[in-house]
């Protein structure tokens, strides 16, 4: 900030003796600056260069008439007010004729001298402002004192600051006609801005001592006290100068005839005063053992320093490239028709000479035309290298290049952290037992106490098969040569009955002659119960019948036998065991079937087709029901018969489905290869999809009782996975693929058609279209 | 490691049986030599007419195919090497097939009766037979409902299980085979049963016998007076269509314990060969179950990896042999107090180990069958490998496929299998 010269405004102190010092000052050196219009009344006693501090009498008769109507009470505030104002001008330097003189004081350091060897002669001057005059009321004398303007130091805020609108942006009034209120709420003016000639020239006339003001928008003078402070700001001096950094020291104590004479202490010099220090002298040992050691060599001579240069010819550049650094791509290597004699096949003929002046420069595949000489020396200067060094310089001025920074990680450390197969033994790994239909097996079930093995197949038998030798223990032929699509054994412990079905006929079998007396006796007297009690199944559908077959059959364990529409291709079992649900695709709105064998009842649950439904599950622990449609999931509360959920797993045709046995997650797998697992709380996408078959999976499973599933596919495998749900709900499910068995050949181009799990061993069962039936042992 | 040509090695060799000693004597060898070598060495000193091969250990290890590398590595050719032998068992070799009319699920030998073999075969058509070493059919007993899974030896009677849930105790002596006890514990079907002799000829046998439900019913072979337990009303009478020579009722009899422990099958027991009072049983459970048999109480248990299917006591005080369905053989050491402590696994059969039979004598021998057909020999010595596996000729006309072997029992001469090929079929197998 520039401010060269400084006058003060006269509006604002009347009374300042110091404002009037600055101005007669000023004057001297610049009257012709002075215009009439920033003076006001006061500073017309400026005109008379009078002498300081005199007071011309008659400007002060104005205001002395003006005082008269004023009440005679004040007067004795008047006395008080100008004591103040002289403790004020007390510290104002004195007056001098020489303005140099002046600056050089003003610009010096204080010194105690111009305040203190300064007479008060503002006093007198102030004193010679009073003047007796006749009452006009009383008749009597008064003295009357000059009428004192507030002082310089005191609230010029509330004098000076008209603009009210406190601190708000001064680009809020930028439209209106005024720059804001004063403080009774009237507006002001925007002050006449100054074109640009007038700013240039008030620049060049270097009268710059303003600062712009913000809030009234125009520029404001500084007033002289204002730039001194400045000043001292500026040359680091304490802002008030009234301030005295160095005062003389005030001698209490010492100095002629001040002299102490008795001690403060009596005590004696203590002996440590007199004896060398103890650590100096270690510290200086020490020196001195170094110098001995020559650890320390004194007065060595310094090492003349190393001249620093730059190596301007040196190949490598030791300079480190900014990290933003992307060198210039390289120039490939010149190539043999660079050569300047290059083999002769390389030079043009005359064909090949006309299309290369032919076609257009841009388009030229080779940019020159290559020529033979038969030595360096003849081959001339180079008429293009201008141009190609521009063209390459415009290249890489041109082109952007882009940093490609590279991404250093591992590979390895990207593959998630599995844990080893070896640590989630047991799991299936080999083909123990291999039980031999004579057709494709399309279903097959184990026993709640894993002693036996049902399967059935497309020539219409059910087998049951001991399961651990491998002996088939009993048959039915139910399908008379039709294939029996589907057969699952009842959960219930306590009897030992399964479910067949086959086209049109759901048949409830119970190996009777195999099992133990009480068991079997069980068996029978659950699926006769019934019969003997016909009240309790009252309502009979039209199309579902169930048939009481004949002693024969019964005494071979063919118990119930229920037509039902269509061809019911999948059974599953309630965890109860009394329910079991069948699904036939082609029965339209009875394609879902809900039978309860206690009452020999049957209901459909959906009123109306849900799409063509392809399996069936209940869930494990809660009233709920799964119904997988070609491309949904569907979760249904039975009590309440209502649609709770639906997942979409994003496959195109899905083809089973299992639930997991705790009941928060299912598997479903798909005709396109793929199973899903779905975390049921997490939401209706899957948690993971599993793609690691090659053909169409056919059967999802989760063991009953270990963290083990798996899923067989059409390509003849079977794919055992460790699948461990926590308790903790924050952690998800650990898939970890175990094991690929391959133990079926393909028939038709059908695979593995049915999975199942032992109840509580780590065996895997799988049904293959070759007609075997395989059992994974660990 | 040079193998020094003519280098002559300082051995000792003991005989770890009575018979074929030599003088203990050092002999110089040549490092080359091979185990043919080292018997004709034996031979030629004991004068033998026949030469009679041996195999060699070094200490108690099997030195088997090893014997080679030892000699020639036998670095200084100073120190004396000492070697032990043993008139090494000759491979397996087939003698005759029993045939049968369905699959045959255990096999027993006779081990009382000295000059003549018996076999006892049970079958999945219902019928337990003896047969004589001419395969001929001597006694077939009938009265199982359904098929019979176990059968033993009681001496010079036999006892069998079967999925009709009893234990049928039959005289075969008298002119006409007959029933003489009927145990009706078992509410599930019997899986094994396992014979100890008594101490006394007066005092009767003990018997051990397993079923499917977990329970292990210990009974004596004393016929009381009486039945022990009420017929089941509910029996039907008409089931018992092959039951026409035990015509008279047997007597029922209740077990003497109920050895409950097991939470799965129960696939085999067996008592232990030096001391009666204490018996193993092979659990589904994955546990192998040590019982006192005097008190009736369940005296100590180990897991296993997997499932076991058979148990059997080698003739070493407490050590038990395992059959798994991982297709590990496990021998047991059950004198010591951990928990689980296989001694050692003998692996190389590929698929369920159904049964095994230890040696009667021999403290390191036995014979283990598998689903997978085959019938391996095994020294616990030797773990590595079987000693021998016994190829069984496909009978009855099956396919090499249908080959399962249910049962194996093995006397030490006579090693007798059955299985889905529906026959018995002998072996000569001495050790």
């Amino acid at each position: 900030m520039a401010i060269s010269k400084k006058r003060s405004r006269d509006s604002t102190k009347g009374g300042n003796a110091v404002a009037q010092e600055f101005d007669n000052k000023l004057d001297i050196n610049g009257a012709e600056e002075l215009s009439d219009g920033d003076n006001d009344h006061l500073s017309s006693d400026d005109e008379e260069p009078a002498e300081f501090p005199e007071i011309n009498p008659d400007s002060d008769e104005d205001a002395g008439d003006s005082d008269d109507d004023a009440n005679s009470d004040n007067d004795s505030i008047h006395s008080s007010d100008s004591d103040t104002s002289l403790a004020s001008f007390s510290s104002v330097p004195s007056t001098s004729s020489n303005v140099s003189d002046f600056i050089e004081k003003a610009s010096k350091k204080p010194d105690e001298t111009d305040y203190y060897s300064q007479p008060p002669k503002q006093k007198l001057g102030f004193e010679a402002t009073a003047r007796t005059v006749r009452s006009d009321a009383t008749g009597e004398d008064k003295t009357v004192y000059r009428n004192i303007e507030p002082g310089y130091d005191s609230d010029s805020d509330t004098e000076e600051q008209q603009n009210a609108i406190g601190d708000v942006p001064a680009e809020w009034y930028e439209d209106m006609p005024h720059i804001g209120y004063d403080i009774n709420g009237k507006k002001i003016l925007k002050p006449a801005t100054k074109d640009e000639l007038e700013r240039f020239l008030e620049h060049t006339e270097g009268d710059a001592d303003t600062v712009p003001s913000k809030n009234m928008q125009q520029d404001m003078k500084l007033t002289p006290d204002e730039l001194r402070l400045i000043r001292r700001l500026e040359k680091g001096q304490v802002p008030d100068d009234a301030f005295d950094p160095y005062p003389d020291q005030v001698e209490f104590f010492t100095g002629k005839g001040k002299e102490m004479v008795t001690p403060i202490s009596g005590a004696p010099e203590p002996k440590r005063r007199f004896l060398p220090s103890k650590w100096e002298h270690e510290k200086i040992m020490k020196i001195a053992r170094a110098i001995r050691a020559g650890r320390i060599v004194p007065n060595k001579p310094k090492a003349p320093p190393k001249p620093t240069f730059y190596a301007i010819w040196s190949n490598t550049d030791e300079h480190t490239p900014h990290v933003m650094d992307a060198p210039a791509p390289q120039e490939p290597p010149p190539k043999t028709i660079e050569s300047f004699n290059p083999p002769p096949e390389y030079l043009f003929n005359e064909q090949e000479r006309k299309e290369w002046e032919e076609t257009d420069e841009q388009d030229r595949k080779i940019k020159f035309m290559p020529q033979k000489y038969s030595n360096l020396r003849l081959v001339p200067a180079y008429a293009n290298l201008l141009k190609e060094r521009f063209d390459r310089c415009l290249d890489l001025y041109l082109a952007p290049r882009v940093r490609r920074t590279k991404l250093n990680i591992d590979p390895e450390s990207l593959v998630p952290k599995l844990p080893s197969p070896r640590e989630l033994k047991p799991f299936p790994i080999y083909n123990a037992i291999s039980y031999t239909h004579n057709a494709r097996v399309r279903s097959i079930s184990v026993d709640p106490t894993g002693i036996w093995l049902a399967s059935a197949a497309d020539d219409g038998y059910v087998r049951v098969w001991e399961l651990s030798v491998g002996r088939c223990a009993y048959s039915w032929n139910i399908g008379e040569g039709e294939p029996v699509h589907s057969v699952e054994w009842c959960p219930d412990k306590e009897v030992s009955l399964l479910v067949a079905t086959s086209e049109k006929q759901v048949t409830v079998l119970s190996p009777l002659p195999i099992l133990t007396t009480g068991l079997s006796k069980a068996s029978a007297q659950q699926a006769d119960f019934a019969f003997a009690n016909p009240q309790a199944g009252a309502t009979k559908t039209a199309d579902i019948r169930y048939a009481r077959p004949n002693e024969s059959q019964r005494e071979n364990g063919l118990l119930v036998k229920i037509e039902v529409p269509g061809t019911p291709k999948q059974v599953v079992w309630h965890r109860k065991g009394d329910y079991f649900a069948t699904v036939a695709g082609d029965a339209g709105s009875k394609s879902v079937l809900i039978h309860q064998l206690s009452k020999h009842q049957s209901q459909a649950p959906f009123k109306r087709s849900k799409g063509s439904v392809q399996k069936v599950q209940f869930h494990p622990t809660r009233p709920q029901f799964f119904l997988v449609t070609q491309r949904y999931v569907k979760l249904y509360d039975l009590v309440q018969q209502t649609l709770l959920k639906t997942f979409l797993p994003g496959l195109r045709w899905l083809s089973s489905i299992d639930v997991h046995p705790s009941g928060d997650n299912l598997i479903v797998g798909s005709y396109d290869r793929k199973v899903c697992w779905f975390d049921i709380d997490l939401g209706d996408k899957p948690y993971k999809t599993i793609r690691y078959h090659n053909r169409a999976v056919r059967a999802v499973k989760y063991h009953p009782s270990l963290p083990l599933f798996a899923s067989s596919s059409d390509d003849g495998s079977v794919q055992v996975f460790h699948g461990r749900v926590f308790d903790d709900l924050a952690t998800n499910a650990l898939i970890v693929p175990l094991k690929v068995l391959k133990c079926h050949t393909l028939a038709n181009g059908l695979g593995v058609l049915d999975l199942h799990w032992h109840p509580t061993q780590p065996f895997l069962f799988s049904a293959g279209a070759d007609g075997l039936v395989n059992l994974y042992s660990h | 490691m040079s193998t020094a040509d003519g280098r002559n090695i300082p051995v000792i060799l003991h005989s770890i049986s009575n018979e074929h000693k030599i003088p203990e004597e050092m002999y110089m060898i040549p490092s080359t030599w091979k185990r043919f070598q080292l018997s004709q060495l034996i031979n030629n000193l004991l004068e033998n007419v026949s030469a009679v091969p041996f195999d060699f250990f070094i200490g108690e290890d099997s030195a088997g195919g090893k014997l080679t590398s030892v000699l020639s590595n036998h670095s200084n050719g100073e120190e004396t090497l000492h070697l032990s032998y043993v008139p090494s068992i000759l491979p397996p070799k087939h003698l005759s097939t029993y045939e049968h009319d369905d699959w045959v699920s255990s096999v027993s030998i006779n081990r009382t009766a000295h000059n003549e073999h018996k076999f006892l075969t049970t079958s999945y058509d219902g019928v337990a037979s003896v047969w004589n070493s001419r395969s001929e059919k001597t006694v077939e007993l009938l009265g199982h409902v359904g098929p019979v899974l176990a059968g033993e030896w009681v001496g010079n009677a036999v006892v069998t299980g079967g999925r009709d849930c009893t234990v049928r105790m039959w005289d075969i002596d008298a002119g006409k085979p007959s029933q003489t006890l009927q145990c009706t514990a078992h509410a599930a079907p019997v899986s094994a049963l396992a014979v100890a002799p008594p101490l006394l000829p007066s005092e009767p046998h003990t018997l051990l016998s397993s079923d499917w439900d977990g329970l292990v019913c210990l009974w004596d072979t004393r016929t009381p007076s009486a039945h022990e337990v009420d017929a089941d009303p509910e029996e039907p009478v008409k089931k018992r269509r092959k039951s026409k020579p035990a015509a008279v009722e047997a007597v029922r009899k209740a077990p003497i314990h109920r050895l409950r422990g097991h939470t799965g099958a129960v696939n085999g027991v067996s008592f232990a060969k030096e001391d009666q009072t204490r018996a193993y049983s092979a659990g589904a459970d994955h546990t192998l179950r040590l019982w006192d048999v005097g008190v009736g109480l369940e005296s100590d248990s180990r897991v296993a990896a997997s499932a076991l299917r058979c148990v059997d006591s080698l003739n070493l005080h407490g050590v038990a042999v395992s059959g798994h369905v991982d297709r590990s053989v496990c021998v047991w050491d059950t004198r010591s107090s951990s928990t689980s402590n296989v001694a050692q696994k003998l692996w190389g059969h590929g698929s369920v180990v159904e049964s095994v039979a230890s040696h009667p004598h021999s403290p390191h021998h036995l014979a283990s069958a598998a689903l997978d057909g085959n019938v391996k020999l095994w020294d616990v010595r030797s773990p590595k490998q079987a000693l021998f596996t016994v190829v069984r000729n496909p009978a009855n006309g099956k396919t090499e496929k249908q080959n399962k072997i249910l049962g194996v029992d093995w006397d030490g001469g006579l090693l007798a299998s059955g299985g889905e090929d529906c026959a018995m079929q002998l072996h000569e197998a001495r050790a």
